[in-house]
């Protein structure tokens, strides 16, 4: 697949890898059209499900003659409908997704201890979004990506099939439109995306959750039988060990997407305290999706992205 | 504490202090830094304001230590002085006496306690580059260190230095200090200055003694012990008296030459308080009480006390009493009494009748007349008694008239107008009066040592001699009387023996014609024929040496002999024949390990020095050692005496200790750094 999006996004190898996954839904979700995915209801697929009586208008093509010849009645033979399956990738686009910034990058890239290889939280999302969007498509199912940036900044709908994908690609790696510090806040977002996707599915939900304003309202819009949720927090390393982005020293600390300061002198105990208030909120946004009966992720960039696809999420079910 | 610029302290306080808190009051520079959001770090922030009380206070640590620091600073600049008792100077040295007196409770708890004290102090508050060193001094100067600056290493040379019964001599001092005595010759003086001398003592020391080792300068400190503010020590002109301390100042035995079993033991009390004394003195024999009685001692009197006993055979006897007073050393006193001994005396000469009277006149078992050449065909060997020997082998005293013997005879002896063949002993000037008869001079005894046991009761004002010879004494040698044209008696121990030399003959002089000259014989005989030991009694003072006449090789194979006494321990060195015991620190009576024949396994160690004895404070000076308490004022100038407060206030220093100041603000300015560090590189 020599497309740009592609090689930058996905590599040829790991999109061979990638061949051979599918997106599992905890629940067996109605389809629109038929897809190579085993439906509740029955229908024209090779593998058999059931008998029942003949009424009259059946289709006689499905009677099971032998049976008549055996019992002198007429039954039906059914069949298993397979069903594509929807899955809809957000993408949690807003400006501290977009973190860390390049100077920041380039200081820890120039520090000899430092990792080169420092990537944003959005790119890796990107990656984790595309290879889901990637599998998704291989598999015949029906596959939406939605941008969200305050709410839904943009979206790819009913994507089928290898061939959209590297439309899925380009939509996916499009540069983020740079806009005035603003409040961005999930529930908004996701909000419109209920509103827009009344259809069942599987919903993954890319994003950093911190968000200022209370998550339990955005979860909210996602709760219930329709969609089956995995919520994949993705965090950045220099979130884990703010050291490492060169947080020492009396700084005064502006909020990327709201622009808004605090200012800290770092020291060892606040350093702990950070990292305390970090586990607890993770903890916490893992109550609220386990209350809801979704599935919740955390992984930061210092995990290694193919490991994150094929171990991490087979591991927690998201794909098999 | 006082500044030499106090206005420079404040001024640069002043300026730098405001403008320090101004800095901090003025807003914090923060540097910007993006972050994700700042969600977690408020909430973080917000908690541990919400758990640390002490936050603000933490905050502002380095306000404070930065504040500390330009205080130091400050204070550094204003040149702070200090007013103390820290000598200054090259080096110094501290010569602590450590004689019997010094054993006195009245100082913390004794005298010597409170010198090492104070010596203590010293040693801490000096930082000379030459360092310090540290002298002991009783009978004999011990340098407890020499020169050092290591003052872990000084404080346990000072509380190294223990305590005895000795009694304060000077003449190692005197040797020890001398490259850093100053003598008056500038060229000189230039490396000698500098060194402090201190020397913390009760006052009890040879007058002359002091003058002769010590600079009459002041690099030489006196600290008078016990101090001023001892409890038990009230100061000199308080109403309440100086305690009261009674001392056996003499303890003696004397048997009668005829009947040699009848002894008369004499013994002398003296009270050295302003008030009179009553106390109880017991003498006892072998242990038992053989008589006490009461007795008042008038103050600043002496009291004698005689006891006739029967003593047949060698005894042990003691004297003691029950005085509660401020040093015990000196409230009982011990004698070895051996059995009756008579004397075998041989006189070697061409025959003198006047010697020959006077010695029998002393009462000895024996006197045997041998002239020169019989003498000289006599072993050696034979000569000298043996413990244990027979009655008549050997002689306790050989007495030459005129003649030198051409060894050194095994025995005690006294020379007339001879001299025994010692190094540099050599007699000069003896005139032949038929050859040279116009030459001859008559010439007075000008001065002799009163003091001593042979001089004892001998006056020799109107002795006038004919032509006597001159002696040259090596060193060592004490000399007992001088004409005007030198010594004319001398006293010279050769290997432990004692020979006393006379340049001229009795013939040729009128002494013997005077009672004097039979009172010399009889001490002469006494004296010399007990081998150095007073009377008919073994006991030594405190820091001598006794020669025991026992052999070495009698002694079980592979064993020392020691004397014990509690935890005392004398040790003893073996000497062909002999054996040298000593010297003893302490008074008291030891026991020989192993046993030894009578009378040698017991010693006795006593005080009686009247001096040493004599605690009280002098607050006009020195005492004089080699005589009676002088009546007259001390006309020392080496020191003056002072206790420690006027001495502290003569030789109290400014010393400036702005460097002090200024280390610590360059530790507190580490301390910042540190602390600044630590909060950068979390």
């Amino acid at each position: 697949m020599p497309d740009s999006a592609v090689t930058t996004l996905l590599s040829p190898e790991f999109v061979r890898r990638l061949d051979r996954l599918d997106v599992v839904s905890r629940r067996i979700l109605a389809g629109k059209l038929q897809g190579e995915r085993r439906s509740k209801r029955r229908g024209q697929s090779v593998e058999f499900a059931d008998y029942r009586g003949y009424v009259p208008g059946d289709d006689l093509r499905f009677i099971d003659w032998n049976l008549y010849a055996r019992l002198d009645r007429l039954f039906l033979r059914l069949f298993m409908e397979e069903e594509d399956l929807s899955v809809s990738i957000l993408l949690d686009t807003s400006a501290s997704m977009n973190w860390p910034t390049p100077e920041i990058v380039a200081q820890a890239s120039s520090d000899p201890e430092g990792e080169s290889s420092v990537i944003t939280k959005l790119d890796y999302a990107r990656r984790v979004a595309a290879a889901l969007g990637y599998i998704g498509l291989v598999r015949y199912n029906r596959v939406h990506v939605y941008r969200l940036s305050g709410g839904v900044a943009d979206r790819l709908l009913n994507l089928r099939g290898r061939r959209p994908i590297p439309q899925l690609l380009d939509f996916i790696a499009a540069p983020v439109s740079s806009r005035p510090p603003s409040p961005s806040s999930l529930a908004p977002a996701l909000r419109q995306f209920a509103l827009e996707q009344p259809h069942k599915g599987v919903v993954i939900l890319v994003s950093d959750f911190l968000d200022k304003s209370d998550l339990v309202p955005a979860l909210r819009y996602l709760a219930g039988d329709r969609y089956d949720v995995f919520c994949l927090q993705v965090l950045s390393e220099f979130e884990r060990d703010p050291q490492k982005a060169g947080i020492v020293g009396d700084l005064r600390l502006l909020d990327v997407e709201d622009g808004q300061a605090v200012e800290v002198t770092i020291t060892p105990e606040l350093l702990r305290r950070y990292r305390e208030t970090l586990d607890a909120y993770c903890d916490h946004l893992r109550q609220l999706c386990l209350k809801r009966d979704m599935v919740y992720l955390l992984t930061d960039t210092a995990v290694p992205f193919e490991t994150l696809v094929l171990q991490y999420l087979r591991h927690r079910g998201l794909l098999g | 504490m006082s500044f030499l610029s106090p206005i420079t302290g404040l001024i640069a306080a002043g300026i730098t202090v405001p403008l320090l808190v101004l800095l901090y009051f003025l807003k914090l520079r923060r540097r910007p830094a993006a972050v994700s959001s700042t969600l977690l770090w408020r909430r973080a922030a917000e908690d541990l304001q919400a758990n640390a009380p002490f936050q603000k206070l933490r905050r502002n640590l380095l306000l404070l230590l930065q504040l500390i620091i330009l205080l130091a600073l400050a204070i550094a600049l204003a040149r702070p002085m200090r007013t103390g008792l820290a000598p200054q100077g090259q080096r110094m040295i501290l010569v602590v006496d450590r004689s019997a007196s010094m054993n006195a409770t009245d100082g913390s708890p004794t005298r010597l306690d409170q010198a090492r004290t104070s010596a203590r102090e010293l040693v801490e508050a000096f930082d000379g580059p030459g360092g310090v060193m540290v002298i002991a001094v009783g009978q004999h100067a011990q340098v407890m260190t020499p020169f050092t600056t290591d003052r872990a290493r000084l404080r346990a040379a000072v509380d190294a230095i223990a305590p005895t019964d000795e009694v304060s001599d000077l003449t190692d001092v005197a040797a020890l200090i001398a490259p850093y005595v100053p003598t008056g010759d500038k060229a000189a003086d230039a490396d000698r200055a500098g060194t402090l001398i201190y020397l913390l003592s009760d006052g009890l020391l040879n007058e002359k003694q002091v003058a002769a080792t010590f600079p009459a300068t002041d690099s030489f400190r006196w600290i008078a012990l016990p101090l001023s503010e001892s409890p038990a020590a009230p100061a000199a002109g308080a109403d309440s008296p100086f305690p009261a301390n009674v001392a056996v100042v003499s303890f003696s035995l004397r048997r009668n030459d005829a009947r040699p079993a009848e002894t008369q033991v004499l013994t002398r009390l003296a009270n050295f308080s302003d008030e009179p004394v009553t106390t109880n003195l017991a003498l006892r024999v072998d242990g038992r009480t053989r008589h006490a009685r009461a007795l008042t001692i008038a103050a600043g009197q002496t009291e004698s006390i005689t006891f006739d006993l029967i003593l047949s055979s060698s005894a042990l006897l003691e004297v003691s009493h029950d005085h509660n007073d401020l040093l015990p050393a000196d409230d009982r006193a011990a004698l070895v009494v051996p059995p009756p001994r008579r004397l075998s005396v041989a006189l070697v000469g061409q025959g003198n009748a006047f010697l020959q009277k006077a010695i029998e006149a002393v009462g000895v078992r024996q006197l045997v007349q041998m002239t020169p050449q019989r003498y000289e065909s006599v072993t050696p060997s034979s000569l000298a008694r043996r413990a244990g020997g027979g009655v008549d082998e050997g002689y306790d005293l050989l007495v030459f008239d005129g003649y030198s013997p051409q060894a050194v005879p095994p025995v005690t002896s006294l020379y007339f107008a001879a001299v025994p063949p010692a190094p540099r002993l050599n007699l000069r000037g003896t005139i032949d009066s038929t050859t040279q008869p116009a030459r001859r001079r008559v010439e007075p005894i000008l001065t002799w040592s009163r003091d001593h046991p042979l001089l004892r009761y001998v006056a020799l004002d109107d002795v006038l001699l004919l032509d006597p010879g001159r002696l040259e004494l090596p060193d060592g040698a004490v000399v007992l009387a001088t004409a005007a044209g030198g010594p004319v008696m001398a006293a010279l121990p050769i290997d432990d023996r004692l020979h006393v030399m006379a340049s001229f003959s009795p013939l040729q002089s009128n002494w013997p014609i005077q009672i004097s000259f039979a009172v010399f014989m009889d001490n002469a005989v006494r004296y010399l024929g007990l081998g150095g030991q007073e009377e008919a009694a073994l006991a030594c003072a405190p820091g001598q040496t006794l020669t025991i006449p026992v052999d070495p090789s009698s002694l079980p194979s592979g064993a020392t002999l020691t004397y014990k006494a509690g935890r005392e321990t004398i040790s003893s060195m073996p000497q062909p024949g002999r054996l040298l015991v000593g010297p003893a620190e302490r008074v008291g009576l030891y026991h020989a390990t192993p046993e030894l024949p009578e009378p040698w396994s017991t010693l006795a160690v006593n005080l009686l020095d009247p001096v040493e004895s004599d605690l009280r404070p002098r607050a006009a000076g020195l005492v004089r050692h080699d005589a009676a308490p002088s009546p007259a004022p001390p006309t020392s100038t080496a020191a003056a005496p002072m206790d420690l407060a006027t001495h502290a206030a003569a030789s109290s220093v400014q010393q400036e200790i702005w460097r002090w100041f200024a280390a610590a603000a360059l530790l507190v300015l580490v301390a910042e750094w540190l602390w600044y560090l630590r909060r950068l590189h979390v």
